[in-house]
């Protein structure tokens, strides 16, 4: 029975007030059930609705089907986060040519405006598309899967399922990309020494979310005041589980180290994605 | 800035809502916003005007932060993370963040 008005109408599920034991608020209203019939009209009446949608939900089922289509590709998807200018766009030029003697590389370049990024990439022998994201802070699952479905359609060898490297170059910001998964199988934080050594610890979400670190522009160590011990801890602190190199993209200092991690982890990767590899494994 | 992105979801989510549940106005959102979940809630609140129009034009949105758990490294306490970075009360090891990335609609209070 209805505690309220006493009709015999059951509380439906929908009117349920209990949102969990973390928290409760009391809410006054002239009538708590709106749903059933009073045998009366309450235009204006207030009914309450429990619900449970998740504002990411969306985006990682876009990115839960990249992933799926990656696997599928063989591509080992690598998405790049950084405030502007760490140098994505110009460690990517060096690992392209580090990289492609092994297998193709791929590249999705987001900046809010222009193809200038797409061009670099095009020029140092990748295939690359540009999005531009106007005023979007951030790459979503969508535009990527809709991205690549391009890049790699107009690839032979992408189609016939050799695989290679995937590059998401997201857009410069070390806030807003933290939230939102693409579907890579890495995400690579970079971190150039000129800004600062204290970095992972006033954008720890950005960090945390990272498998690997690479702390860019060593070159300029004996100009600027960053302290690499102390930089080593912060990630540590905030994220304990990355996989940390550093890299002169300049100088090519520290490079050949991350290439090979590269080429030997795309290599695990593709083993475990190959239906028929994994099979031999576990019955092995 | 990504609270536009998040506030367009929310509105894509409702209306979805008001199609199947048969409603034309919404009074209220509950919004658990988890403590990890970089969200702001004041650019979020923010962003919510951008959306304000139909359904939504005199919502108020209801926001409940959840704090993030967290458990120690060294010893496995678990406890509530008060900030990001946190020590752990018992040992002083770092503690690991579990969850607080939440951001969902609870209930909806409509018309």
């Amino acid at each position: 029975m209805c505690g309220t008005c006493g009709c015999s109408s059951p509380v439906k599920e929908g009117q349920k007030q209990a949102h969990g034991d973390h928290h409760e608020h009391s809410h006054e209203h002239e009538h708590r059930h709106g749903e059933h019939n009073h045998g009366h009209v309450h235009e204006t009446e207030t009914r309450r609705i429990s619900v449970e949608l998740d504002l990411l939900a969306r985006n990682d089922q876009f990115a839960a089907a990249n992933r799926d289509q990656f696997k599928a590709q063989q591509l080992f998807a690598v998405n790049m986060v950084s405030g502007p200018g760490a140098g994505k766009t110009t460690l990517l030029e060096a690992a392209i040519k580090g990289l492609s003697t092994h297998a193709d590389v791929y590249v999705i370049e987001g900046d809010q405006q222009t193809s200038l990024d797409a061009d670099r990439i095009t020029a140092a022998g990748a295939k690359a598309k540009q999005i531009n994201t106007g005023a979007m802070c951030h790459l979503d699952a969508h535009m990527v899967g809709h991205s690549v479905s391009e890049l790699t359609a107009a690839s032979d060898s992408a189609s016939e399922n050799a695989g290679g490297w995937l590059f998401v170059e997201n857009v410069g910001n070390l806030v807003c990309p933290a939230a939102f998964d693409l579907g890579e199988y890495k995400r690579l934080a970079l971190l150039s020494v000129t800004e600062g050594d204290d970095k992972p610890l006033k954008y720890p979400d950005m960090f945390a979310s990272s498998d690997i670190v690479v702390i860019s522009k060593i070159d300029l160590l004996p100009y600027v005041p960053f302290d690499m011990e102390k930089c080593r801890q912060a990630i540590a602190t905030v994220s304990p589980q990355a996989r940390v190199f550093e890299i002169s993209s300049t100088t090519g200092e520290g490079m050949d180290e991350w290439l090979t991690w590269m080429v030997v982890a795309r290599k695990r990767y593709q083993a475990a994605s190959d239906p028929a590899e994994s099979a031999s494994q576990s019955a092995a | 800035m990504h609270e536009v992105s998040l506030v367009r979801e929310m509105k894509r989510l409702v209306e979805q809502e008001a199609a199947l549940r048969q409603f034309t106005r919404v009074k209220s959102i509950h919004i658990e916003l988890g403590s990890n979940a970089c969200v702001s809630q004041d650019s979020l609140r923010f962003a919510f005007e951008s959306v304000r129009s139909g359904l939504l034009e005199d919502t108020n949105l209801d926001i409940h932060t959840i704090p993030a758990k967290g458990c120690c490294r060294g010893c496995g306490l678990s406890a509530v993370m008060r900030e990001r970075i946190s020590a752990c009360a018992a040992c002083g090891d770092l503690m690991l963040a579990a969850g607080g990335d939440e951001m969902r609609i609870t209930e909806l209070e409509v018309v």
